[in-house]
């Protein structure tokens, strides 16, 4: 039985941290003299656990793209028919993160940790003979060499994952040719620039790099995006434009495609 | 305008999703709800108020709309099925992780037991780590009442989960 002094909603409050200093003390107090009342803390403590394991999936699942265009809009530049996307013309100053967040369909919220990933990992992993390699060495416009960080890179990993070299796809989408293309970011160790781009497959099973864009490493944003604007940004815009790209594909799909070697 | 909060409000769906999940006990239904509660949101953009937490002010928009959808549809019999809890209470097979998923569903099923005024307080507390003052402050409801519901919930969960054991 509880004693007088503390009851079970005190105790309760005490193991949610809902409860003043004061009352706090006086309920640690009770705790340490009584089991039961121990007993009870535990069993409080255990049914939280338990809830938050019972309903944690859906933190692992990504956003939709769906419910990502319905919160940022179809484009993601904005809202539909707001005054600054109906102004916009030619030479217009495009916020590159947010077309590329509207463009990505998952890997959202894990880029900022996945970046400070690439910045913090690569600092101890990458091991490229003769130091490190700028990033715009490993990607430049052309096929992808083989061998290469890049295709292997391209060829083998998931959105959003990170290969030793510094090297993340960052989504999956078919272009106005049908052919499949993938945007990806380079971040090497030490390198003061970081480069992003978009790759197409092409009939023979290589990557052609369509446009690579640099950027400083020192201007990569607490949110893992470089508060691109300006010429890189313009030409990474006009270049999907260009390339007629659809919107990027889910995670199941791009899963599928990689397991058969995208063909 | 209000990019930043959309931003945030897309950072935010998991946590929301999972708070559906919660007080819906269906993923599915869930899922529909955030977005049905990111809509609304969006039509409302200008009621939030800037300095307060979007998270609140979201799980509020959930929680009404969760509220809404169970009066039109009289949903109530659905939920909170109480042959759910008979069902699954089958023990002893199965391996250790068969066991865990066994214990979750049953869970599952003691939450979908409450009134839904008292799971929407458990999820904030429980789930989500809410004070009791930002939970009441989140679904607009006094401090006592918060409690109540809480100690309510809690002394109906706690033996359902402990015949688990």
């Amino acid at each position: 039985m509880m004693p007088e002094k503390v009851s079970e909603e005190q105790i309760a409050a005490y193991v949610d941290g809902s409860l003043d200093p004061a009352e706090a003390a006086t309920v640690a107090a009770a705790l340490a003299q009584d089991e039961s009342l121990r007993a009870y803390a535990e069993e409080v403590r255990q049914a939280s656990r338990l809830l938050r394991e019972a309903f944690e999936e859906p933190m692992r699942e990504p956003v939709s793209a769906d419910l990502r265009a319905t919160i940022l809009g179809p484009s993601g530049l904005g809202p539909t028919g707001s005054p600054d996307r109906e102004a916009a013309g030619p030479g217009r100053v495009v916020d590159l993160a947010q077309v590329r967040e509207a463009r990505r369909p998952w890997v959202g919220m894990a880029l900022a940790a996945s970046i400070a990933l690439v910045i913090g990992v690569s600092a101890t992993s990458v091991m490229i003979p003769g130091g490190p390699q700028p990033a715009d060495q490993i990607a430049m416009v052309g096929t992808a060499p083989v061998e290469g960080p890049l295709h292997q890179a391209l060829e083998a990993l998931p959105s959003g994952r990170i290969s030793d070299e510094g090297i993340q796809p960052m989504l999956t989408f078919y272009d106005g040719a049908d052919r499949i293309c993938r945007e990806f970011e380079v971040i090497p160790e030490d390198a003061v620039e970081l480069a992003f781009g978009i790759a197409c497959r092409t009939g023979d099973q290589r990557w052609d790099v369509e446009i690579v864009v640099t950027a400083p490493k020192g201007e990569v944003g607490p949110d893992g995006f470089v508060p691109a604007s300006g010429p890189g940004a313009d030409a990474l815009e006009a270049m999907l434009d260009s390339l007629g790209a659809k919107p990027a594909i889910a995670p199941a799909e791009e899963a599928e495609l990689l397991d058969r070697g995208w063909r | 305008m209000y990019e930043d909060i959309k931003v945030e409000m897309v950072a935010l769906v998991p946590r929301l999703r999972r708070f559906a999940y919660a007080i819906t006990g269906s993923q599915d239904e869930g899922e529909d709800l955030v977005q049905a509660a990111c809509v609304k949101a969006l039509d409302r953009l200008d009621q939030f108020k800037p300095g307060t937490r979007l998270d609140s002010w979201m799980f509020r928009i959930v929680q009404t709309t969760w509220i809404d959808r169970v009066r039109s549809r009289g949903r109530r019999g659905e939920l909170g099925d109480p042959d759910a809890l008979e069902r699954i209470s089958d023990h002893g097979v199965g391996a250790r992780a068969a066991e865990d998923r066994l214990t979750l569903e049953r869970v599952r099923a003691a939450m979908a037991q409450l009134p839904e005024d008292q799971r929407a307080v458990l999820a904030l507390v429980a789930i989500e780590g809410y004070s009791y003052k930002a939970a009441a402050e989140a679904l607009e409801t006094p401090l006592g009442t918060v409690m109540s519901r809480l100690a309510r919930a809690r002394s109906k969960l706690l033996p359902l989960l402990k015949e688990s054991e």
